[in-house]
């Protein structure tokens, strides 16, 4: 079995800018990866390449063997991503938009897998009670790592979350995911990760791993 | 198909979730009761000069023109501006879309229905009668069948422009100015085309300004008109659905 995630001489330029130059790394199953820099080194924008919703400008990308830019939704069933932010439609609640999100990445027995979700992340209370409209940032920030490990993807793309509540959720996972997450603060994100990137204006500046550092 | 209506629910509860589902709503049936009203009145004045079929669906248009680009433009231009567009994405575009434009053709056709049945209590309020010659059952049956066919066209060009345009005001200025040449512009270029030239051309206007002519409803409802229709907003749909496959703008 290949990597879950496999990225070579990926490059990403905005005009003249380059916000990601010649990035390569690669993750095995159930390894934990930070991307670590501060902000403007290009991991928001790494990570959204790997999502599908940039696009790289060279260079390639690769989730379970799957090409991130051959359009092929069936890559969707082995990713789950947060974003800073990550936009949600605030009419539905959390429930309803769990089960929006199962049937369009064809989870199957959509209803039981988005309440296990909910119950993982701490949320069950929250489920049908209130639209995500009502909910608190960090509340919503869940709701989105809940849609995350829906399906039990191989790999988690994580951006802008506390690494502090991700082993909680993890630990309520049957399978462990390969997990990308990134950022800035260096301290937090060591403890919490087998192997850590630090990027500074799109380059990578150093790479090691927790045994290295030990 | 399975997608297709969590999708349809999903968008139906974007429609009918908003603060201003209702008073938009209330906004429409008053104004359309209104012109309803105000036509009636005009009718009544000079019977003659206007058949039922274009009266029945003539008062209508301000009402469409008013409707339509509103009501389309939000549906990919303000999912893509609050960033929700990608997370639908990982279903197939043309799910996306059909469940779009399903939802946008139901909330075009409840609030018409709706508008036509209040039809009988504004006649009430304003203590009118509605004149026999307007009660000819093929032209009422004909301007209520092209109804939902001219509504599913121009809410398909909504939803074009809704797909292609960066931000939700650009998408509802182009929707209002096509519609606006589609309403009006076939009568007008009807009236300066040298007669059988170019008879194709003459059909399709014939056709796309159903009613804004008097005098043609020996042929609103025949099977060319119909597929005329289902043809366009079926293109449209299609184009629409490249487009947000090559995922404008990112």
């Amino acid at each position: 079995m290949g990597p879950a995630l496999e990225v070579k001489d990926l490059c990403r330029g905005f005009g003249s800018r380059r916000a990601i130059e010649n990035l390569g790394f690669s993750l095995g199953h159930g390894e934990i990866l930070g991307l670590v820099g501060p902000s403007g080194a290009g991991k928001t924008v790494t990570l959204r390449i790997l999502s599908g919703i940039l696009e790289g400008t060279s260079g390639t990308a690769s989730i379970c063997g799957i090409s991130v830019a051959s359009g092929n939704r069936k890559i969707y069933e082995h990713f789950g991503s947060v974003a800073e932010n990550h936009p949600l439609p605030g009419h539905l609640n959390p429930f309803e938009y769990l089960q929006l999100r199962a049937c369009l990445k064809k989870v199957r027995d959509g209803r039981r897998e988005a309440t296990c979700a909910l119950q993982a992340c701490g949320l069950l209370r929250y489920g049908k009670r209130y639209r995500i409209g009502q909910l608190s940032h960090g509340h919503r920030q869940l709701v989105a790592l809940a849609d995350a490990i829906l399906g039990r993807p191989s790999l988690l793309l994580l951006d802008g979350l506390e690494p502090r509540q991700l082993p909680a959720v993890l630990g309520e996972l049957p399978i462990r995911p390969a997990v990308l997450v990134s950022g800035r603060n260096a301290a937090e994100m060591a403890d919490f990760c087998q192997k850590t990137i630090f990027l500074d204006r799109g380059r990578v500046v150093v790479d090691e791993k927790r045994e290295q550092r030990n | 198909m399975f997608n297709f209506f969590a999708l349809l629910t999903y968008e139906w509860r974007r429609i009918s979730r908003t603060s201003d589902f209702f008073s938009a709503g209330g906004l429409f049936l008053l104004l359309s009761g209104l012109l309803f009203l105000f036509a009636l009145l005009c009718y009544v004045g000079k019977p003659q000069t206007v058949s039922p079929f274009a009266f029945w669906l003539g008062h209508g248009w301000p009402m469409v023109l008013l409707l339509v680009p509103p009501l389309s433009a939000d549906s990919i231009a303000g999912e893509r501006s609050a960033g929700t567009l990608d997370g639908l994405l990982c279903a197939s575009p043309a799910a996306v879309l059909l469940a779009k434009f399903s939802a946008l053709l139901l909330h075009y056709l409840l609030l018409w229905t709706v508008a036509l049945a209040l039809q009988p209590l504004a006649l009430f309020l304003a203590s009118l009668r509605l004149p026999f010659p307007l009660w000819s059952g093929a032209e009422l049956f004909g301007a209520l069948s092209l109804l939902p066919l001219s509504g599913a066209l121009y809410l398909s060009c909504g939803l074009f422009f809704s797909t292609i345009a960066r931000t939700q005001a650009q998408a509802m200025a182009a929707t209002f100015v096509l519609l606006f040449g589609l309403l009006f512009g076939p009568s007008v270029l009807l009236r300066f085309l040298p007669a059988c030239r170019w008879p194709i051309l003459e059909d399709i206007l014939v056709r796309l300004g159903a009613a804004s002519q008097n005098g043609w409803p020996d042929r609103f409802l025949n099977f060319g008109t119909v597929a005329f229709y289902l043809t366009a907003t079926g293109t449209i749909l299609c184009l629409s659905a490249v487009f947000l496959r090559s995922r404008p703008f990112h």
